[in-house]
């Protein structure tokens, strides 16, 4: 199992290498993009040209460059932002990423727990009312892109209701409920969506039927082997689901004004930002690839027929 | 009336029929796609969900004799004016009537998802049945592609294309199809590599069929379900994506609306304009839904192995 993980880890050099290697080649091929000093559209003069591409190093091959970048990457130092043109990438992200981690990491927690007990009681109250409030909110969070709840929220909880007193920013603690649930709601109902169905496959399997028919109360049954068996499917989708959160939290992060790296991330593409972009999709790569190697090391832990090699 | 004794054997096929009528069975002609039709029309949700589709379809197709005002005709002197008679939804920011942008935003909208679904379609079920028939070396490299590509998140790929080749609509339908097809490939993979097998495919052979011929007349045909299922629900979220690349910029340019556009639009100025938010955003919500309830009505339809 240690082997298993070891080798994993190893795993993830060559695929982030990969990743790198592509947005950088594809940074480069973009028409129109700073990396490319001497086009025929930069206002420069060809002598201008020059002396900007020798001063960011655009002049070398473009091997050379690559290198370059890599091993200042690995440094973490990913150069000077292009549109605030005094800040460096790194104190950009350092600023950022607590706000994008911490939004995404409470929409988790809402996906998981509600998830969770929205799949568990549907299941247990098959076709029952429950069961069918259940499932309609998980087609109702499944069906909306996560803006368009994002949207209704502040339409009803700030404009009609006033509950809450403003829609923009997250200065004070009830700041974050509005975007958790805008980002949270579609995971959450994938979720129950999965935890129900898979409930419902062990609550007609024949152990838990030998269990019944064993004498045991429903609540044991019920906690013992039906929660316990039904739950470990789910865990197959965790990892697609914090990928979605992942993508899901730029469109979220400006809606609700959240000084978080998404909302950064998009004008980066549209700013030709690209030493933001690199950065960002680097260690978005690394979120991924470490989140997956969790969840199949969770899912390995959890179910004992699984065995790594 | 019992079965008759006739001299070709005891039972004919007129004497069968007439006990099955007697006994109360119905001998109507029937197949998967009737039955699934009877399935698909009791389930509530699944109709309504299929008649607000058929709406929308009408609105994109008939959008230019629905607007009233043009979708770029700016009325310098009503500047984000609430929804009242002589503008249904209000306007915007720039004069421009509410009520024809969601309207024409309705056309482009379900032009993006259907173009995007039908090549990514084109090319997902292409791809998919070469692996899936040739197998060996050949579906290996091609799974491995494949996987590959589903891993990239759709939102991301689409952006890095948008800004590669520019922004229009065309290239919009190029960047989804591109993050589309390889469920698409992944679907007819399954569904041919569990047919391969079966007696009929093997006749198709013993009689002459040469590879294509079995896979355009046979394999495909009969692969249709899951692909159906998932062109129904693939719709909806090529709109989606469509509306966070707008949301963003990154999608439709202006004046053409988008829905994305729209809302996007109107996040600054909610607190003022409440209506330049909530008309986009439920055109949206209520697209998506009808498409979702509907795709899960034909999913839950086309499975033969529901007991209802």
């Amino acid at each position: 199992m240690l082997r298993y993980i070891l080798y994993r880890i190893v795993w993830m050099i060559p695929t982030l290498l990969a990743l790198s290697i592509v947005t950088f080649v594809f940074m480069h091929l973009t028409p129109g993009s700073p990396l490319q000093p001497e086009s025929a559209n930069n206002p420069l003069t060809p002598d201008e040209q020059k002396v900007l591409a020798r001063e960011f190093g655009l002049d070398k091959p473009i091997t050379q460059q690559y290198l370059f970048y890599l091993r200042n990457a690995i440094k973490l130092d990913f150069g000077k932002d292009y549109n605030l043109k005094t800040q460096k990438v790194s104190a950009i992200i350092k600023r950022e990423l607590p706000y994008s981690l911490k939004l995404g990491a409470f929409a988790m927690i809402l996906a998981i727990v509600g998830g969770l007990v929205l799949g568990v009681a549907a299941a247990m109250n098959q076709n029952g009312p429950v069961d069918y409030i259940c499932t309609f909110t998980a087609m109702l969070g499944v069906a909306m892109p996560n803006f368009v709840l994002g949207v209704y929220l502040i339409l009803i909880f700030v404009i009609v209701f006033r509950i809450f007193p403003h829609a923009v920013g997250v200065n004070s603690p009830e700041d974050w409920i509005l975007p958790t649930i805008a980002l949270g709601m579609t995971p959450l109902a994938t979720i129950a969506r999965y935890v129900r169905s898979s409930m419902i496959d062990v609550i007609r399997s024949d152990f838990v039927r030998t269990a019944r028919a064993k004498g045991l109360s429903e609540p044991r049954v019920m906690v013992v082997h039906v929660v316990k068996n039904g739950l470990i499917p789910p865990l197959t989708i965790l990892a697609p689901i914090s990928a979605a959160i992942l993508t899901g939290s730029p469109a979220i992060e400006t809606i609700f004004s959240v000084p978080g790296i998404g909302n950064k991330f998009v004008y980066s593409f549209q700013g030709r930002d690209y030493p933001m972009i690199m950065a960002v999709i680097l260690l978005l790569g690394v979120f991924i690839v470490v989140l997956n190697l969790i969840v199949d090391l969770l899912y390995a832990v959890v179910d004992p027929r699984i065995h790594y090699s | 009336m019992a079965i008759e004794n006739t001299p070709q054997g005891n039972v004919t096929a007129q004497s069968a029929a007439a006990a099955f009528e007697q006994a109360g069975v119905s001998l109507r002609h029937t197949n998967l796609w009737l039955d699934a039709w009877h399935r698909l029309i009791r389930n509530k949700l699944a109709v309504i969900g299929g008649v607000l589709v058929l709406i929308l379809l009408l609105i994109a197709i008939f959008a230019p004799a629905l607007m009233r005002y043009g979708y770029a005709r700016q009325h310098l002197g009503d500047i984000a004016v609430r929804p009242n008679s002589t503008y249904w939804f209000g306007t915007d920011l720039l004069g421009r009537d509410l009520y024809s942008r969601v309207i024409y935003g309705c056309r482009i909208s379900i032009t993006i998802g259907v173009l995007t679904m039908f090549f990514a379609t084109l090319i997902g079920v292409t791809i998919g049945s070469v692996a899936g028939f040739y197998g060996g070396r050949i579906d290996d490299l091609i799974m491995r592609l494949v996987d590959v590509w589903y891993a990239i998140p759709p939102l991301f790929f689409a952006i890095l294309i948008m800004e590669s080749l520019g922004r229009s609509e065309s290239h919009l339908i190029i960047a989804l199809s591109l993050t589309s097809w390889p469920l698409m490939a992944r679907l007819t993979r399954a569904e041919i590599l569990s047919l391969r097998e079966k007696e009929f495919i093997k006749a198709a052979r013993l009689s002459g069929g040469k590879s294509w011929q079995i896979i355009l007349r046979h394999l495909i045909p009969n692969s249709l379900t899951p692909i159906i299922v998932a062109i129904t629900f693939g719709i909806p979220t090529a709109i989606f994506t469509e509306a966070t690349l707008s949301l963003f910029g990154i999608g439709i340019n202006p004046p053409i609306p988008s829905w994305g556009q729209m809302v996007s639009d109107s996040v600054q100025s909610f607190r003022e304009y409440w209506f330049l938010a909530f008309f986009p955003t439920t055109a949206l919500a209520i697209t998506m839904l009808s498409f979702t309830f509907l795709g899960d009505g034909i999913r839950d339809a086309l499975d033969p192995r529901m007991n209802n």
